[in-house]
């Protein structure tokens, strides 16, 4: 009884500190603007402003960035997965040669830091005239060495029996993968789309270099134009933004919670 | 002549610079069940995956039913496989490992549905048909892998070990089980396996292969009783062959053969002995007669070690530094046996060639 009521103790001194900024966004989210700055913490608005959230949607054409954001995740997770889940076939099922080296490049390449091939791709997309276009925001995550690696290492764990059983049944090349390892490697092929959701739901670097016009921009992008876009930031705006920015994924997580633990209990990605 | 429903025809494969397989032939009767028995890596499971067709063959062809099988994929050769593993798709329903292939293979889903009835009641597994494999004892997952076979209705079963992960008491139930099936459909079934027990139980014949060559073919009990080499003899005895260095002598038209533990009389002297006079003679733990009456100053062996089997105890008797291993029946050996004697009439006693080990002649001691 103590113990469990001492682990309980540990796990809400952990949580406190990981909820207290989404209470304080939230709360911060329905106050009017007096009561941002006060002397004494306010937990609770004392006239919840309701309307900061339709002020905060048409402060910036949220609508077109939520839009653009959904189009340029799912691409770019399609695009992902289809790319990763053929390379991953090939290099786990078909013996041919340099097999090994561009193994071992794919996985050379998941140490590179992703701002370093910025200014080569900006140059690359620049050059082909396609700054400020859905293809810019897309193309240099189409291909990802990281879903790559943790599909192959999911094919490869798929005995040669079953691949043997499939090929009698009349079952072989894209049919294999697709009806027999796809649908076994699902705890990693869910893990990873959510991970990838997350990243480029959330991404704000590459976004605001190859973007700057609004009929492209994503969600972070627009958050970000709130700040000292005029003299003051108008804070209660923007955390009632960033609550609708970040509501997909917590959704997300919420429904999805089960399989992603699974999932990284599975296949040990960390996020 | 009727045609055969598998013939091999001087099939061969290589890897590299091993011989995997050296010139192969056999031919295998409509409706036969064929067992190749063989130690691990003697290229039995080699000649199924060539047969259907998961390997290519390197040299010579396998004809199913007198089609040359070279280029024709694994699925158009109307060839079932049963796997060691079993090879279930873990994520798919039993119903849908049965219908996955019927499926694919163009057949209907009304077709389907009643094939995979017909063949869930003839196996029993009616029950367990919308279950997972996962869900599945070893018992159940080997037989719906026979029903993903036998829904197929092909020319050929193949079958790779499929009893080597059962557990000893639902491997022989599985066993009487396969051989019955297979009566009842009739169809011809080529079986790989490294234990003998399977292979004398289930084959109609069978063939011993080692080292990528074929031994011995034919009935099961004449493999057994006359095996054509000391391979086949030490592969077909349990736990092992006892095997001696012998002498010959010829006394008053019969033989005598001359061993550590014994002389053995053959009173008809077997015309392959020609004029030897040395041979290397083998006897099976359970074609050694004994007795632990020993009279005084009568040759003996030392009792080393008694192994209870149940109804057989298997003695390791020793003599000037050589191990015996011998079968009794339980009930002939005596509380606190020290000694036993070998009796030499009534031993099955087979001759090899000292130099090649082929057999020379199989007699029963007299």
């Amino acid at each position: 009884m103590i113990r469990r009521s001492a682990s309980y103790a540990v796990l809400v001194a952990g949580l406190v500190p990981l909820l207290l900024p989404f209470y304080w966004m939230a709360v911060t989210s329905l106050k009017p603007k007096r009561e941002i700055f006060t002397a004494t913490p306010q937990w609770l608005p004392a006239h919840p402003a309701w309307d900061n959230y339709l002020l905060a949607w048409t402060a910036e054409p949220f609508a077109r960035f939520f839009f653009n954001s959904a189009v340029v995740t799912a691409l770019i997770v399609a695009l992902q997965l289809v790319l990763a889940s053929l390379a991953a076939f090939a290099l786990s099922r078909f013996e041919f040669h340099g097999r090994r080296i561009i193994f071992w490049i794919i996985v050379a390449a998941l140490i590179v830091p992703v701002q370093v091939t910025f200014i080569a791709n900006f140059m690359t997309l620049a050059h082909f005239g396609l700054l400020n276009t859905y293809a810019a925001l897309i193309a240099p995550y189409a291909a990802s060495a990281f879903g790559t690696f943790l599909l192959r290492q999911a094919f490869a764990a798929v005995p040669r029996q079953l691949e043997d059983a499939a090929r009698l049944d009349g079952c072989s090349g894209l049919a294999f993968l697709w009806h027999v390892l796809l649908p076994l490697s699902r705890p990693t092929v869910l893990a990873f789309a959510l991970v990838a959701i997350v990243a480029h739901w959330n991404d704000y670097f590459w976004p605001l270099i190859v973007t700057n016009n609004n009929a492209v921009r994503t969600l972070p992008i627009g958050l970000g134009m709130f700040i000292g876009q005029e003299v003051t930031t108008d804070w209660n705006l923007l955390m009632a933004a960033s609550i609708f920015v970040s509501a997909p994924m917590l959704l997300l997580f919420f429904f999805m919670q089960r399989y992603f633990v699974q999932s990284m209990l599975r296949t040990g990605i960390r996020g | 002549m009727t045609i055969p429903a598998l013939r091999f025809a001087g099939v061969g494969k290589s890897y590299g610079a091993t011989k995997i397989l050296d010139d192969l032939n056999l031919e295998i009767a409509e409706g036969e069940f064929f067992v190749l028995l063989g130690p691990s890596g003697c290229g039995k499971t080699t000649v199924l995956r060539m047969t259907a067709g998961l390997q290519p063959v390197d040299r010579g062809e396998i004809y199913l039913r007198d089609n040359p099988l070279s280029g024709v994929p694994p699925e158009r050769r109307n060839i079932a496989m049963v796997f060691q593993d079993y090879a279930l798709y873990p994520h798919m329903t039993v119903y849908h490992n049965m219908a996955f292939g019927l499926r694919r293979h163009g057949h209907g889903r009304a077709e389907a549905d009643a094939r995979i009835r017909k063949t869930a009641a003839l196996l029993g597994i009616q029950p367990l048909l919308e279950r997972r494999p996962h869900e599945l004892s070893g018992g159940q997952q080997q037989r719906v892998a026979l029903g993903r076979a036998i829904v197929r209705d092909p020319a050929l079963y193949l079958m790779d070990e499929p009893l080597s992960n059962l557990d000893a008491q639902v491997r022989a139930g599985v066993r009487t089980e396969i051989k019955e099936l297979q009566r009842r459909l009739g169809v011809t079934t080529l079986y790989v396996t490294h234990d003998q027990i399977e292979a004398l139980t289930l084959a109609d014949r069978m063939a011993v292969l080692n080292e990528g060559r074929i031994q011995q073919v034919g009935p099961p009990l004449d493999v057994y009783r006359a095996p054509a080499n000391e391979f086949v003899a030490s592969f077909l005895a349990t736990p092992k062959l006892n095997l001696f260095d012998g002498t010959i002598e010829r006394v008053d038209g019969a033989v005598l053969v001359r061993t550590a533990i014994g002389t053995f009389r053959s009173p008809n002297p077997p015309s392959a002995l020609g004029g030897r006079t040395a041979v290397r003679v083998g006897l099976r733990p359970e074609e050694i007669k004994v007795s632990f009456a020993l009279r005084e100053g009568e040759p003996s062996l030392a009792i080393r070690l008694l192994e209870p089997l149940g109804s057989q105890v298997l003695a390791i008797a020793e003599r000037d530094g050589a191990d015996v291993t011998i079968s009794v029946p339980a009930d002939a050996v005596p509380e606190k046996a020290e000694r036993l004697g070998v009796v030499p009439a009534g031993c099955v006693v087979h001759l090899f060639d000292r130099d090649d080990g082929v057999a020379v002649a199989h007699f029963r001691s007299a």
